[in-house]
């Protein structure tokens, strides 16, 4: 690959598409995207660097583990029986209705994601008008090469 | 006229293209002409290593910024970032100076290979050394975006040979924001 408007716009990519994977994760953990039934097999609590600030909030659904926010995982508990459709913002817990909302990674992640993209979109465009600077300043001979290629004495 | 003169007026478009203002008085003479192209090509290399220098610093700090503004509350999200972008533009630089050393001609295969090779390396000890509670894609992704973002900057980096000066200049950038990283990781 010897282009760098494909390295730059290739390296775009990456970025949009982690950038999207960073934004779908703290939505994820909400509940509202996904569509569930079943019985909670098991809860849990995993504690990371700072206790209380970076907890990781699990819940088994069918055997299956899902990490969730906090508000999710307090609202339900071993044994419950939980129903939501897709995209509802309403789960339905021991046929008690439970009100979902984004956590606040997932509000902070929209605008923070957005203005990444801007800040490596802008990167992308300055890197590539450097190259061509440099590209530039390059196809000129300097003054010692293009004399000794005519062969003249300066 | 001789061949210098020449040389020197396609040099003078080339200043004049870059914003430099001609001489004044332009003299009908070889020695002054290449005297003052060459002030100006040594102007344009310095000016180019200083705005690579900026391209390496303040994009990398407004990333950062918007971390702690918008998603403050996780230090650890701008710690990864930061971390990210560090050791990519670290790496980065000391594999391009080797990969453009022993190959004839620039191409970006070796920023691609050596971005992917980072975000790789990213993934593995997410999943590993720095896996305490369960592996966190928010992490992962951060730590990522700063190795797309430097690989980013290491495109205009990216060059035949470098100059002690700007390798330097860019270790030394990569090292505070690898440590940066590590502060805001734990704070």
């Amino acid at each position: 690959m010897r282009s760098v408007r494909v390295a730059v716009v290739l390296m775009l990519g990456f970025g949009v598409a982690l950038a999207v994977g960073n934004l779908w994760t703290a939505i994820v953990r909400s509940m509202i995207p996904r569509a569930v039934m079943g019985t909670i097999t098991n809860t849990e609590t995993r504690f990371e660097k700072h206790k209380g600030k970076d907890d990781v909030h699990l819940i088994w659904l069918e055997g299956t583990c899902i990490q969730v926010d906090r508000s999710v995982f307090l609202s339900v508990r071993k044994g419950s029986s939980i129903e939501k459709e897709r995209f509802s913002r309403t789960m339905i817990v021991d046929s008690q209705p439970i009100a979902l909302d984004f956590s606040r990674d997932a509000k902070g992640m929209l605008p923070a994601m957005v203005l990444v993209l801007a800040v490596l979109a802008a990167t992308g465009w300055y890197s590539y008008r450097l190259i061509k600077i440099g590209q530039r300043a390059n196809q000129f001979p300097s003054l010692d090469q293009g004399a000794s290629a005519s062969g003249q004495d300066l | 006229m001789c061949l210098r003169i020449e040389n020197c007026i396609v040099e003078q478009s080339w200043c004049l293209r870059w914003g430099e203002r001609a001489a004044p008085d332009m003299p009908h003479n070889c020695e002054p002409l290449e005297r003052h192209f060459q002030d100006v090509n040594v102007k344009s290399q310095t000016s180019l290593d200083q705005k690579l220098q900026v391209l390496a610093m303040l994009p990398a700090f407004l990333v950062g910024v918007v971390f702690e503004l918008f998603l403050g509350h996780r230090h650890d999200y701008t710690g990864h970032y930061a971390a990210g972008y560090g050791a990519t533009l670290i790496a980065g630089l000391l594999f391009l100076r080797w990969w453009n050393s022993n190959s004839t001609s620039l191409d970006y295969r070796g920023l691609i290979s050596v971005v992917l090779a980072c975000i790789v390396a990213g993934w593995v000890t997410e999943s590993t050394i720095f896996r305490f509670a369960r592996f966190d894609a928010i992490d992962f992704c951060s730590q990522s975006l700063g190795a797309v973002l430097a690989g980013l900057v290491l495109a205009a980096w990216n060059r035949q040979e470098f100059s002690g000066e700007m390798i330097s200049a860019g270790l030394f950038i990569g090292v505070v924001f690898l440590g940066l990283g590590a502060v805001y990781a734990v704070r």
